[in-house]
């Protein structure tokens, strides 16, 4: 497949679930994609300029900007958007950390701060205070001031590593 | 009781799940898109050519000024205001002329925003330059560009206040200190930019609409009115919404021009505006410029502060002159002031325009009176917490008649506070006499370390009133609804929690809807730390109204006295432990009080059913206050700042749930930070707008704002029956003061002085610059 | 602020990619990580005809030893150098100015190579790549040509690059042992562009410092003496950074002073370890 198309088809897993779409525009971002194509409007555009960190999702396992990606780049991989979070009605330690901790207001940089925070978890299950802020720089959250969302993502780690409560 | 405890909130299950609906989750069947073509120019006449545009792949339709009916071309002056001697409307689209970078000129109407955006590059738009008024002070000197031809000036609006007589005050002065003190434009960026979803219901023969409104019913009437159609052939929803800090609280041209369009094409519509549009449209604050001075004893005490300042309104005023007047009413802040005199000029220039943003013309107030203490304190060589504490208003000499007349048009009175104690836990916090006692030491580790102090009030809780509509279902749970929508503070928790102490229902049973205009009869919205006020007490008067009522019919079925019964676990108990005739729930309660189908009324002395409009006006604003520290470590190298330690000690009166309210003091600090290092909205001088994207716009992320420590000291308004005070700016309004004083203190054996916020690291580079050219000269 | 239209294609072979660009030309644009070209395309800053995607090509996104270098591939992401320890400990310097750039959501996706093509002149990578003369290796179906950073980066947002090219490769020499390497940068924010960057290497007496935040492309000092302070001071009155939004020319170049000094203190301090 190597001459140049408009359109074309795209297929990936997302949560789990494989999905394919046909005539696709070339230049949809996955973004677009997720939240038109798919209906998951979890996943959010705070600014289309890859600088706020509200699309954030995983592809294969990464974290990513989905502003900042074609959905056509996006082909052949696994999405995780933060409707996967949740196993069943089973919700994430983050996702339940978040609530406890009074970690969100407006909810709208919500999925994001929690998607990057499950990538920084997945590599990093016991980070320090420094390290949670430096991976959750690239996340804009203009109504918490952060302190809480920071408080969540030790409690969850401290949660996963079966540690008693956090003290932050 | 959950009343005052940290009640986890009910909005946050379906948020942390991506189940929230924000206005770009609406999709309508035959939904059609719309994208703006924007100004490039900041003033100009211009001529559209949209012919090409038109027959674009995807494009319905095309609107261009002419196009829109004689009611929807000016978007109406929303809070007139006798001060505003020459106010002018944004227009809806640009009509031959436009006045600031970003205003709309054409909207184009298509099957995505992918083909919106295609064909509005297709739009030819022809820019006959004028020269821009940028410069704040130019504009009011310079009467050859004027933004507004008709006008003589520049000038919208001039507002005098005073009390006493500072002339007397400054003749009398051992000490008198003058400042220009300069704050920048910035912005609210919520991190949902705004957004509408318009759509003619033809059964209803209705106009719906959802937008981001932080006032739906303010924009319901603006609607009809564009519509020309009746407040009640109009509905405004909100549905989630991103986040607010009051410029989502004022009406924009798009909340016309939307649905007007979806009225006149009869198909829904979505408008949301992107984050580049966010940053040059939408209306911006902070920009002015005093030059203030003021005048002390030998020691210190305040004998009087007078000045003038220069307030950008940019292009228009939707807004009249709310920000500049409350910078002025509020300079005198929590101190002693007996002689008082400011005039401000708000100016038009050829930028967009402004309307509050979080704290709300209050930063600049705090900035001035605090920037102006804080260099008595240095010429008078006394200590900046001991001068404060010789001119705070004393826990006594509360309610305190400040002399002048307020925002509201009452007299300025604060109702309860107790600052000087704030200031000393604030320096108990943060350790300030230990730090103070230890600067010499860090000087000699080569550190360079300063606290920086700033006390504020804020006039919260404005009326006029809230009205509140309330009902037990037959299930015995708890609807609530109400006209002042959320843009994430929590009413949905914070307002049952005042329900399920009155009426003794569960939390979860309780159900807040707010943002629909069909809710209520009558609101006027959530902006200047209100809702809480003002609609949690209406909240808590329609629960005592249905607490009295349920208690009133259990009296009449149980053939007891009211007073021997009060209510306990969703249902009616003996004050006195003793038994009732039969167990009485709220459920069975509205089951008899409503009847049987077709069977006479059976409490018909009673009425039906538990359900209650309740309100409340409040007498006059009450005034929060609060004392920030800030301690803070500069390299005069790099003149990079770190924030060691921050420190909020808050008044808020009594508080309906501490853990939303630490919330909005954190967050409030955050935008702060910004304000005082980041965020700065740049024109150049031809009225081009440098800040257009997240790039060059900077907010303040998790490595910028510090663990922020709280105390709170309560001394509850007597101007409610709760005893609140509203919470929602006073995390902002004293940062930019405070941390400026840290900086300065950091740097003192530099002579850095600072005289405007932000301030980068440059920024002080340049300020520490002039302090040795000046110490050589 | 959606992207216009453009044709994609997303061939699996560099000789598939090569064709395509040879026969687009500067109509097309190759995207790897896409950190930098997505942000220009949605605000139609740029409006390419064709979009050739290395994603889906084999064999790109690899990194291994050649010799005293180590030779990293077109879509080898720029988190590995965090997450690959064995590439970190040969890349040093890389490894730690690694930290500085965007964010980790930007950095699982943006790639190495994807950085120094764009040539931001606030960008980490290129500073880098000046100071430890990397070299370049560009392809097209015509052949292939290796190039040194120092003549690749020609000034902000511009290269070298011939229309139908792509760097398939840099290579990158390792860590030394014996010499020691820094990278300091101040920025607004944390992952910000940096308003001066400094990349700094000492080993004994030898020592050299480039420098990024110059509003063009990267420069490079070799220092002349060993007196560090004097040097910081000569070659920073020597630079002409911009004055823009965010700093004046006056404190960038006081900035590179202090991060020249620091980084070759720095640099110094580990060459001895």
């Amino acid at each position: 497949m190597s001459a140049p198309q408009i359109s074309l088809t795209v297929a990936f897993d997302v949560n789990g679930k494989s999905c394919a779409r046909h005539n696709v525009e070339a230049r949809r971002t996955l973004a677009d994609f997720l939240r038109e194509d798919m209906s998951l409007t979890g996943t959010h555009l705070g600014c289309e300029h890859g600088a706020c960190g509200a699309c954030t999702v995983l592809i294969d396992g990464a974290p990513a900007r989905s502003c900042l990606t074609l959905a056509a780049q996006a082909n052949g991989t696994q999405i995780t958007t933060v409707e996967g979070l949740a196993h069943g009605a089973v919700l994430h330690p983050l996702q339940r950390a978040f609530k406890e901790k009074h970690a969100l207001q407006c909810g709208f940089c919500t999925p994001g701060f929690l998607v990057a925070a499950a990538a920084l978890l997945s590599e990093n299950p016991d980070p320090t205070e420094l390290q949670v802020r430096e991976y959750l720089s690239g996340n804009i959250c203009r109504c918490t001031g952060y302190q809480f969302i920071i408080a969540a993502v030790l409690a969850a780690a401290a949660e996963i590593n079966g540690k008693a409560g956090s003290n932050v | 009781m959950l009343f005052g405890t940290r009640q986890t909130r009910g909005e946050d299950d379906r948020l942390i799940q991506g189940k929230g609906r924000y206005v770009d989750d609406i999709k309508l069947p035959g939904m059609l898109h719309v994208a703006l073509v924007r100004s490039e120019a900041a003033r100009a006449h211009v001529k559209v050519d949209v012919e090409a545009a038109r027959s674009a792949p995807g494009v319905r339709a095309v609107f261009v000024a002419t196009d829109l009916p004689a009611s929807a071309k000016i978007l109406p002056d929303c809070h007139p205001n006798p001060v505003l001697r020459n106010p002018r409307g944004p227009q809806v689209l640009a009509d031959g002329v436009v006045r600031y970078v970003g205003e709309p000129i054409v909207a184009i109407v298509a099957e995505s925003r992918y083909l919106a955006e295609d064909a509005a590059e297709l739009v030819s738009v022809e820019y006959n330059l004028l020269p821009a008024v940028v410069d704040l002070e130019r504009a009011m000197s310079d009467e050859s560009r004027r933004v507004h031809e008709d006008l003589q000036s520049n000038l919208a609006a001039r507002i005098p206040v005073s009390c006493g007589d500072t002339d007397k005050a400054f003749a009398d002065a051992a000490c008198i200190v003058r400042e220009r003190l300069q704050i920048q434009r910035g912005a609210g960026q919520a991190m949902e930019t705004r957004g509408i979803v318009a759509h003619w219901d033809p059964h209803a023969e209705r106009m719906v609409v959802w937008n981001v409104s932080q006032v739906p019913f303010v924009h319901r009437t603006a609607i009809a009115n564009a519509l020309q159609l009746s407040e009640n052939s109009v509905q405004v929803l909100n549905p989630d919404v991103g986040g607010g800090f009051g410029y989502k609280g004022l009406t924009y041209v798009e909340d016309l021009l939307i649905p007007v369009i979806a009225r006149q094409l009869e198909v829904p519509i979505k408008w949301i505006e992107d984050r580049r549009e966010h940053l040059i449209a939408a209306y911006h604050e902070r920009t002015q410029l005093h030059d203030m001075e003021i005048a002390t004893t030998a020691d210190g005490v305040i004998l009087g502060i007078r000045g003038k300042f220069l307030c950008d309104a940019g292009a228009y005023t939707p807004w009249g002159p709310v920000v500049p007047l409350l910078t002025a009413v509020n300079i005198p802040g929590p101190y002693k002031v007996p002689n008082y005199k400011v005039e401000c000029d708000l100016v038009y220039t050829n930028t967009v325009p402004i309307a509050p943003v979080r704290g709300a013309g209050r930063p600049q107030a705090c900035y001035v009176s605090e920037r102006l203490l804080d260099a008595v304190a240095r010429k008078l060589n006394i200590d900046g917490a001991e001068l404060r504490r010789r001119n705070l208003i004393q826990a006594h000499e509360y309610p305190y008649d400040v002399g002048f007349i307020s925002r509201d048009g009452t007299r300025r009175t604060y109702d309860s506070g107790n600052v000087p104690a704030l200031l000393e836990r604030a320096l108990e916090m943060i350790e300030y006499d230990k730090h103070k006692a230890r600067q010499k030491d860090y000087a000699a580790q080569g550190r360079h370390i300063g606290i920086g102090l700033a006390c504020c009030v804020e006039d919260t809780g404005l009326g006029p009133f809230e009205e509140v509509g309330m009902t037990v279902e037959l299930d015995g749970s708890v609807t609530v609804r109400m006209g002042t929508p959320s843009q994430g503070q929590g009413q949905r928790t914070a307002f049952a929690q005042i329900v399920a102490d009155q009426l003794a229902v569960p939390f979860d049973k309780i159900k807040v809807l707010a943002g629909n205009t069909d809710n209520v009869r009558y609101s006027i919205g959530t902006f200047a730390s209100r809702a809480g006020i003002v609609t949690g007490s209406a909240v808590l008067n329609a629960s005592k109204q249905l607490r009295e009522r349920a208690l009133k019919i259990a009296g009449t079925l149980l053939q007891a006295s009211p007073d021997d019964l009060t209510l306990e676990d969703g249902g009616v108990v003996r004050k006195d432990g003793g038994k009732l005739g039969r167990a009485m729930s709220l459920s069975d309660i509205v089951h008899t009080s409503l009847g049987e189908s077709g069977a006479p009324l059976p409490l018909r002395d009673l009425g039906p059913g538990m359900s209650t409009v309740a309100s409340f006006s409040p007498p006059t604003n009450t005034f929060a206050t609060g004392c920030h520290a800030a301690l803070v470590e500069v390299d005069p190298r790099t003149c990079k700042v770190s924030i060691l330690k921050y420190v909020a000690v808050e008044d808020f009166g009594t508080m309906i749930n501490p853990m939303i309210v630490d919330g909005q003091v954190i967050g409030g600090v955050g935008l702060g930070i910004g304000n005082a290092f980041l965020e700065k909205v740049v024109y150049d001088d031809s009225g081009q707008i440098l800040t257009g994207t997240f790039m060059d716009y900077l907010v303040a992320t998790t490595m910028d704002v510090p663990h922020v420590h709280i105390d709170y000291l309560a001394t509850p308004s007597p101007l409610n029956p709760l005893g609140m005070k509203g919470a929602g700016q006073g995390g902002t309004i004293p940062v930019p003061a405070a941390l400026s004083a840290a900086v300065e203190d950091a740097l003192r054996d530099y002579g850095l002085r600072l005289r405007h916020v932000p301030f980068s690291e440059s920024d002080i580079f340049a300020a520490l610059q002039t302090a040795r050219t000046g110490a050589a000269a | 602020m959606k992207p216009p239209a453009f044709a994609y294609a997303a061939p699996e072979t560099v000789a598939e990619c090569l064709a395509l660009k040879a026969a687009h030309g500067e109509e097309a644009r190759f995207i790897a990580g896409g950190q930098s070209l997505m942000p220009l395309l949605n605000l139609r800053m740029v409006r390419p005809a064709v979009v050739i995607d290395l994603g889906k090509v084999r064999d790109l996104a690899y990194w291994r030893r050649e010799g005293d270098d180590i030779a990293i591939g077109a879509m080898l992401r720029q988190r590995r150098l965090e997450q690959d320890k064995e590439l970190a400990t040969a890349l040093p310097l890389l490894a730690e100015a690694v930290q500085q750039i965007g964010h980790p959501a930007t950095r699982s996706r943006g790639t190495i190579v994807g950085s120094l093509c764009h040539a931001d002149p606030a960008a980490e990578l290129p500073v880098c790549a000046l100071l430890l003369k990397a070299q370049l290796v560009l392809s097209s179906t015509k052949g292939r040509r290796t190039m040194a950073a120092e003549d690749f980066l020609t000034d902000a947002l511009s290269t070298s690059i011939k229309d139908d090219e792509l760097v398939e490769q840099v290579r990158i020499q390792t860590g030394r042992k014996g010499t020691g390497y820094a990278f300091m940068e101040l920025a607004r924010r944390h992952g910000d562009f940096a308003l001066i960057s400094v990349a700094a290497l000492v080993a004994g007496t030898a020592g050299r410092v480039a420098i990024g935040g110059l509003g063009a492309a990267p420069l490079a000092f070799d220092l002349q003496a060993g007196d560090i302070a004097g040097e910081a001071q000569r070659i920073a009155q020597s630079l002409e950074p911009p004055n823009d939004l965010h700093a004046t020319a006056d404190y960038r170049r006081a900035l590179a002073q202090t991060l020249i000094e620091r980084a070759l203190a720095k640099a110094a301090e580990r060459s001895k370890t």
